[in-house]
This record gives structure tokens, C-alpha cells and sequence, in this order.
């Protein structure tokens, strides 16, 4: 049982959250960019969006500068 | 190079359109190396004027301080390649409209500044246009850490990043390491355009 994150192996948590597995992560950036199986997730569906197992995530963390 | 395959490349990149959002130092750049490169069309969106500071590191010169970057680029644009057919929208993206200047190109190049804005263009982008590439920069601000400067593919999600870089509002931006992200960017939408081109 498990998901991946950025191509790291890391442990499913039945039930969990975007918001909650950030946190479980200890990620501190503010401003990311989350796709779920290639999708997309709107920040605002973080606090509700459920991983499901076998997920694969990947988290892209977005610097001000352009 | 053959000669049949540059004439491959020509016609492929002539017929092809690149629209960039945001025209400092990652857009400005972006616009003036697809221009020389002989893309046929550009559709360029900024709202902003430009200022002394931004001549740091975006294309454009002294003379061009207080114009509007749309005006002051498509002049660069047409001195470096006054055959590229260039569109030019002053206007600030609004949440909910960011992807309307954009629908008929086919490659998106994200140079906007605020991280908030980026995340939001990205997510508005992935939402009404998922077939579209879009092309993200982040982390271009600072000295250090050219080495740690790479590229990221997710789908159409095109990812050149510093992760470990500062924000823009804690180290300078300075035209050498912007510039290569832009270059880069560039550089990634050829790749896309050709893929399947017999042209290396």
C-alpha cells in the first residue's frame, strides 16, 4: 500500500488529504501546483481531495520571478 | 545539417504559433529567441510599462522606458525578424479569462512573476486547454545554482526549474540565469513543434 510522490515511494495513509499529506511531508512551500494521475487538482479541493492508493502525485513548488 | 532538413524546420516553424504570457525577463526573451528562429506567429499578453530597473535582464532597451512592453517587444521583434506575424494584447489575465488569449495557439509559454499567478495560470490552463503544452519557468531569481537548473515533464506540463532557488522579492533577477531559463523555454518549444522531424 503505497503512493507515489515526484517519483519517490511513499507510504498510502487510508484516507488522507492533499492538505494532510503535505503536511505529513513537512512541505513548506506556499504556492505549488499538485497533479493527481496527470490531472490537475485545484488548491481550493486540497483540504477535501482523498489520495487513493497506488496514486501517483506530483508536486511542483512554484518561486516568484518571471 | 541537411539542407532538406532545414527546410523542414522553416516550414514547420513558420506555420506554428507561440503564445507567451508575461513579458519580462523569462517572456521577452522567449519572444525575441523563437523570432530568430523563424517562428511564424506570436501572441504576446502583458499589461505592464516598462521601467529602467527591468533593463537588468529583459529585452528591451533605455530608449523603450515608459512604453508599453506589447509596443516596446513587437519593435524588437520586428528588428530582429520583421517577418514574424506578432499579436500583441496589453491586458492584465484575470482568473476565469487566462486562457482566452490563448485558445488557438499551439504552445503556451507561462513568464509571469507572482508565484500566485503562475500557480493560477497553470491550474486555469491545465483545466479549459489540457491539450495544449504549457511551458512553466520558476526559480530564476538569484547568483547561484546555475547547476541546479533542469527540466521536469509531467503530460503537457513542461517544467524548467531551480527548485532550491530564492524569490524574486528576496535576491535580484538578474538577465545571465533568466535568460536561460527563457532560452530554455524556447528551446522546449521547438523540441515540441519538430517532434517526429528527422532535423538533428
Amino acid at each position: 500500500m503505497s503512493i507515489k510522490v515526484n517519483s519517490n515511494k511513499v507510504d498510502w495513509v487510508e484516507g488522507e488529504t492533499i492538505t494532510e499529506l503535505l503536511r505529513r511531508m513537512n512541505y513548506v512551500y506556499p504556492m505549488l501546483v499538485i497533479k493527481m494521475d496527470g490531472v490537475v487538482i485545484p488548491r481550493a479541493q486540497y483540504p477535501e481531495k482523498r489520495i487513493p492508493d497506488n496514486c501517483t502525485l506530483e508536486i511542483i513548488h512554484l518561486e516568484s520571478g518571471g | 545539417m541537411k539542407e532538406l532538413d532545414i527546410g523542414i524546420v522553416k516550414a514547420k516553424l513558420k506555420e506554428a504559433t507561440i503564445g507567451i504570457a508575461g513579458l519580462g525577463g523569462l517572456g521577452s526573451n522567449v519572444a525575441i529567441a523563437l523570432a530568430r528562429a523563424g517562428i511564424g506567429r506570436l501572441v504576446i499578453v502583458d499589461f505592464d510599462s516598462v521601467e529602467k530597473s527591468n533593463l537588468s535582464r529583459q529585452a528591451y532597451t533605455v530608449d523603450q522606458v515608459g512604453m508599453r512592453k506589447t509596443e516596446a517587444l513587437m519593435q524588437n521583434i520586428s528588428k530582429a525578424n520583421p517577418a514574424v506575424d506578432v499579436t500583441a494584447m496589453h491586458l492584465k489575465l484575470e482568473p476565469g479569462a487566462m486562457d482566452a488569449p490563448f485558445v488557438s495557439v499551439d504552445i503556451i509559454i507561462e513568464a509571469l512573476d507572482n508565484a500566485e499567478t503562475k500557480a493560477m495560470f497553470i491550474e486555469e490552463i491545465s483545466d479549459k486547454l489540457p491539450n495544449k503544452p504549457i511551458i512553466v519557468a520558476s526559480g530564476v531569481a538569484g547568483i547561484r545554482g546555475t547547476e541546479r537548473i533542469q527540466m521536469r515533464r509531467s503530460g503537457n506540463l513542461y517544467l524548467v526549474q531551480d527548485e532550491k532557488a530564492p524569490s524574486c522579492y528576496d535576491a535580484a533577477v538578474l538577465a545571465p540565469k533568466v535568460g536561460i531559463f527563457a532560452y530554455w523555454q524556447a528551446s522546449l518549444a521547438l523540441e515540441i513543434l519538430l517532434e517526429g522531424a528527422d532535423v538533428d
